[in-house]
C-alpha cells in the first residue's frame, strides 16, 4: 500500500512526490452508488407520486360507483312508476283501450232489482259475466292482468247480455266463449 | 473571519426558525396541514327499499341535491344572488336578504333549491360555472355547494299505502311498514374522512364502518293489491259508503296477498294526507261482524259434536226471547237443517245452536280462533277487539255473542277465522313479511308463522260445505263465481250511533267473507263495507259482488284451475231468489254495548255467572237449551232492565278504531 502525503507533508519531506489520481475501480464504485441512490430517490418519488396517483383514480372510481348506484336507483323508480298498474292503466286508456266495470253494472243492476213491485221490473236482473278476450298486455306490464281492458273494436261483444233464466240451458256459443277464455288465462 | 461569521450567523438563523418551525410551532402546523388536506364528509345510507312478492318496488330511496349557499364565503350578495335569480327563476330580493342575513348571523347553510335530480344538478352547474373560481367540488361558484340528501318515493302511488306506509324528512318511519321495521330500514350515518391533495382531489378515503339497511320483501303482490283497491273503491264509492276494507289470503301459508283500505292517501303527498284516512281500518278497526260471526257459532257446535249439517232445527215462529230481550228472524225459515238455517241467516238457529253448545264451548272455540288477542301481523297499531268473558256475560250476551253482536272484531281477525276453515282447521298466523334481505341481495330471514290446530278436520270440512250453501242458495248468491265454486258467509250488522247513544236501522256495516275454491279454497277474501248508503245494505248485496269481482282476477292469476260444476254455473239471480238476511239483532230495546273506543279486550274484574232461560214458542226437535233463572230485575210492564254492576254505557260501535300504539 502506498502512502498518500498532503500538499504540506509534501514540501516538508521536500521531495518530489508523486500524486496518483484515484484509480479507475473506485471511481466506477463511487459513480455506481451515486447512480443507484438516485435512482433509489427517483423511483421512491415515482412510487409515491403512483400512489398518489392511484388513490386518486380510486377515489374517483368510487365515486363513479356511488354516482352509477344513485343513477340506477333513479332509473328503477322511473321504470317502476312506468309500470305501476295506474300508470299502465292510463297508457293503455291513451291507445284507445277502454275498461270493462263489471261491479259497476252488477250493483246498478241490483239497484234496479230493489225497486218496489209496482214499478216495471225486468225479467232478468243480473248477468252472466263474460269478458271478451283479452287484449295484448303491453310489454313490461307483465304483472298486470289488463283482461278487463278491451279494444275498442271489441266493444260492442263486451255490452252486458241478458242472461237466459234459471231454468234455460247455455248456449254453445257462450260455453265456446267461455272456453276460449280459460285457454286464454 | 467576517465572511464566516457572516455564514455562520446565517446558518444558525436559519437553524433557529427551523426549530421554532418544527418543534415551537408543530402542533399548529400540523393541524393546518390536517385541515387543509382531511375532509370530514358525512353522508347517510340509502333507507331500505320495500318490495312486493315479485320483487317490484313499493317504496325507494333515491338521492337527490340540495344547493346551498355558504355566505361567509361570498363577498358580493347581490351579485350572487342576482345570478341565482336569473339561473334558479328565485325572487331576487328575499336570496339577497336571506344571504345578507345568513351572512351577518355567520351562518355555514342557508338552502337554496332542495330535492334536485342529477339532470338539474348537471345544468345548474353548467350556468352556474365561472372559470375564474378555483373550487374544489362544484359548482364553480363561490360560496356555493351541493349537499347530497335523500327522498323516499313510492312508486306506485297510492297503492297499499297503508301497508307500506311512509316516512318523514329524517327517514324515520310514521306509518305502516315502514314505522313498524324502522330500525331495519334505517339508513345510518357513515363518516368519511378523505385526505385531498393541493388541487383537492382525494386520494385516501377512511370509512366508518356502519350496519347496512336491509330490504324488506313483502307477501302482497302488486297487481293482487291494484285490483282489490280498484274493486273496494268502486262498490264503496257506488254504495255511497263511508269507508271499505278488503284481505286477500292465502289459506295454506297464512300471506296475505292484498290489504286495501278505502279511502286511501299518497304517501308521495304527505302534506296533502287526511288525517282520517289514516288509520288502517282492516287491522284496527273495531265492529261488530253481525252474521258472519255464526261460523263461529256453529263451529263450536259442530266441534263439541252437539249439531251435524244435516240435523234438523226448529226455530218455532222465527222468535226467542233470551234474557228478557227478543230476538226475530226476517221471515220465518220453518224446520230447515243446520246448514239451510245458516244459508238463510237465521238468528233464531244461530241463537238455538250457541246455546247447544254451551257459553264454555263457544268461548273456548272463539279464543282458538284468536279472537281477543291481535294475529301479530308485522303492521303497527294492530288492534285486539273486544272479547268479554264470560264471567261477565249477560243473560243474554250469549245470544248476542252468537249472532255476532256483544263482541268487536277486526277484519283481520274474521278473515283469518275463514281462513282457518278453509285451509282444514289449521290456523295459520298471518303475515305481511315474506323475507328481509341483506343488501347485498342475501336473505337476512325469512317468515315463519306459527300454525295452530283450531278445529278438526272434519269440522272444517262440514264448514266448507255449509257455507257452500249460503253461497248457492242463502243470502251470499252474489258471491258465485263464473268457474270456481265458492264459499262464505254474509254479514250486516247495525250500528251504533254516537248522537242517538244508540244502535240504529239507519246505519249499516256490511260484509261478506268467502273462498274458494270450495273443495281446496286457495285464497280468503273479507270485504267489509262501512255505511253504504245508495241501493242495498246487506253484505249480500254490497259486499258480496266485490268479493266476486275481486276472485275472479285473483284466481286466474294465481293459476287456479277453475272447478266448477256443470250443475253450479253461475246464473242469474232473479229478484225474487234473493235472500234477505236479518238484519240487526232483532232488538227493540237498547242492547247493552261495549266500549268498543278502547280498541282492547277489556280485563275487568269477574261476575258473579248469570244463568239464562231461554223461551221459544214451539217446542225444539234438537236438545233443550241451558237452563236459567228469571232475571230479578224485570218490571213488571214487561219492559227488561239490565241489572249490570259494570255498568258499561252504550258507546261507539264504529269501524274507526283509535289508535292504540
Amino acid at each position: 500500500m502506498r502512502k498518500r502525503y498532503s500538499e504540506r507533508q509534501v514540501a516538508a519531506r521536500g521531495a518530489e512526490v508523486r500524486f496518483e489520481p484515484l484509480p479507475w475501480r473506485y471511481r466506477f464504485l463511487v459513480i455506481i452508488c451515486a447512480v443507484i441512490m438516485a435512482a433509489g430517490f427517483f423511483l421512491a418519488a415515482r412510487q409515491h407520486f403512483l400512489s398518489m396517483e392511484l388513490g386518486i383514480k380510486n377515489s374517483n372510481l368510487r365515486k363513479q360507483l356511488e354516482d352509477l348506484e344513485t343513477e340506477k336507483r333513479r332509473l328503477l323508480l322511473t321504470r317502476e312508476v312506468a309500470y305501476s298498474p295506474a300508470e299502465v292503466r292510463r297508457a293503455a286508456i291513451k291507445i284507445g283501450f277502454f275498461e270493462n266495470k263489471p261491479a259497476d253494472a252488477s250493483v246498478s243492476e241490483i239497484v234496479i232489482a230493489m225497486k218496489p213491485p209496482s214499478e216495471t221490473r225486468a225479467d232478468i236482473v243480473k248477468t252472466v259475466s263474460e269478458r271478451p278476450l283479452a287484449a295484448e298486455i303491453p310489454r313490461g306490464a307483465e304483472n298486470v292482468k289488463t283482461n278487463v281492458l278491451v279494444p275498442e273494436a271489441m266493444a260492442a261483444d263486451s255490452r252486458p247480455r241478458r242472461v237466459q233464466p234459471r231454468d234455460e240451458k247455455r248456449t254453445v256459443a257462450s260455453t265456446a266463449t267461455t272456453a276460449a277464455l280459460l285457454k286464454l288465462r | 473571519m467576517l465572511i464566516v461569521a457572516v455564514l455562520v450567523l446565517w446558518i444558525g438563523g436559519i437553524g433557529a426558525r427551523l426549530v421554532h418551525l418544527q418543534v415551537t410551532k408543530h402542533e399548529w402546523l400540523k393541524e393546518r396541514a390536517s385541515a387543509q388536506r382531511l375532509n370530514v364528509k358525512k353522508s347517510k345510507l340509502p333507507r331500505g327499499s320495500i318490495l312486493d312478492r315479485n320483487n317490484r318496488v313499493l317504496a325507494l330511496s333515491v338521492t337527490v341535491k340540495t344547493l346551498f349557499a355558504d355566505p361567509t364565503m361570498i363577498e358580493d350578495i347581490d351579485g350572487v344572488a342576482r345570478r341565482l335569480s336569473e339561473v334558479l327563476g328565485l325572487d331576487r330580493e328575499s336570496l339577497s336578504k336571506q344571504l345578507g342575513e345568513g351572512k351577518s348571523l355567520e351562518r355555514r347553510f342557508v338552502p337554496i333549491a332542495r330535492g334536485l335530480d342529477e339532470e338539474k344538478v348537471q345544468q345548474i352547474n353548467r350556468l352556474l360555472e365561472d372559470q375564474s373560481v378555483r373550487k374544489a367540488d362544484l359548482p364553480k361558484f363561490p360560496g356555493l355547494h351541493w349537499r347530497e340528501e335523500q327522498k323516499r318515493s313510492y312508486p306506485n302511488g297510492g297503492l297499499a299505502s297503508h301497508i307500506v306506509g311512509f316516512s318523514d324528512g329524517e327517514g324515520v318511519g310514521q306509518a305502516g311498514i315502514e314505522q313498524s321495521r324502522n330500525e331495519i330500514l334505517y339508513g345510518a350515518v357513515v363518516k368519511k374522512v378523505q385526505e385531498r391533495d393541493r388541487l383537492g382531489r382525494v386520494y385516501d378515503e377512511t370509512v366508518s364502518e356502519k350496519e347496512p339497511p336491509k330490504d324488506i320483501v313483502l307477501t302482497i303482490q302488486n297487481s293482487i293489491q291494484y285490483k282489490t283497491e280498484v274493486a273496494l273503491s268502486r262498490a264503496a264509492a257506488a254504495s255511497g259508503a263511508k269507508a271499505a276494507s278488503a284481505i286477500v289470503i292465502a289459506n295454506k301459508t297464512g300471506e296475505i296477498l292484498a290489504l286495501a283500505n278505502y279511502p286511501a292517501y299518497d304517501p308521495n303527498e304527505v302534506e296533502k294526507i287526511n288525517t282520517e284516512n289514516l288509520p288502517n281500518r282492516a287491522i284496527q278497526g273495531i265492529y261488530s261482524p253481525g252474521s258472519v260471526f255464526k261460523l263461529i257459532t256453529y263451529a263450536s257446535a259442530l266441534e263439541s259434536g252437539k249439531i251435524s249439517p244435516n240435523g234438523l232445527i226448529d226455530p218455532g215462529n222465527g222468535t226467542i226471547e233470551v234474557g228478557g230481550h227478543r230476538f226475530t228472524d226476517s221471515h220465518n225459515v220453518g224446520t230447515v237443517t243446520y246448514a239451510k238455517a245458516l244459508a238463510v241467516s237465521s238468528n233464531v238457529c244461530a241463537i238455538k245452536t250457541g246455546m247447544r253448545a254451551g257459553r264454555e264451548s263457544f268461548f273456548s272455540t272463539l279464543q282458538n280462533f284468536g279472537f281477543g288477542r291481535k294475529t301479530g301481523i308485522e303492521l303497527p297499531a294492530e288492534a285486539r277487539g273486544i272479547v268479554r268473558p264470560p264471567e261477565r256475560w249477560n243473560g243474554d250476551s250469549m245470544a248476542s255473542m252468537s249472532i255476532g253482536y256483544e263482541i268487536g272484531v277486526s277484519l283481520l281477525q274474521m278473515a283469518t277465522a275463514f281462513a282457518t276453515i278453509a285451509n282444514d282447521g289449521v290456523r295459520i298466523q298471518p303475515h305481511i313479511i315474506k323475507e328481509i334481505r341483506n343488501s347485498d341481495q342475501s336473505i337476512f330471514s325469512i317468515s315463519q308463522p306459527e300454525q295452530t290446530r283450531v278445529v278438526s278436520e272434519k269440522t272444517a270440512r262440514d264448514l266448507r260445505e255449509m257455507l257452500r250453501e249460503v253461497v248457492l242458495t242463502g243470502t251470499g248468491k252474489m258471491a258465485r263465481l263464473e268457474n270456481y265454486t265458492s264459499a262464505g258467509k254474509t254479514g250486516t250488522a247495525w250500528k251504533f250511533d254516537e248522537k242517538l247513544k244508540r244502535v240504529t236501522s239507519a246505519k249499516y256495516v256490511s260484509s261478506f267473507i268467502g273462498f274458494a275454491p270450495v273443495d281446496d279454497p286457495e285464497i280468503t277474501i273479507a270485504v267489509v263495507v262501512d255505511e253504504p248508503r245508495i241501493g242495498g245494505r246487506n253484505g249480500g248485496q254490497v259486499a258480496a259482488p266485490v268479493f266476486r269481482e275481486i276472485a275472479e282476477q285473483v284466481l286466474p292469476e294465481l293459476n287456479v284451475p277453475p272447478d266448477i260444476r256443470s250443475e253450479e254455473s253461475m246464473t242469474a239471480v232473479s229478484e225474487d231468489e234473493i235472500v234477505d238476511e236479518t238484519i240487526g239483532n232483532g232488538e227493540e230495546t237498547i242492547p247493552e254495548t261495549l266500549d268498543l273506543t278502547q280498541g282492547d279486550s277489556e280485563i275487568m274484574p269477574p261476575k258473579l255467572p248469570d244463568d239464562t232461560r231461554s223461551k221459544t214458542s214451539t217446542a225444539e226437535t234438537d236438545a233443550t237449551a241451558s237452563s236459567a233463572k228469571p232475571d230479578p230485575s224485570r218490571v213488571p210492564d214487561g219492559k227488561t232492565e239490565r241489572r249490570n254492576k259494570s255498568s258499561t254505557k252504550p258507546k261507539d260501535i264504529k269501524i274507526e278504531t283509535k289508535n292504540r300504539n
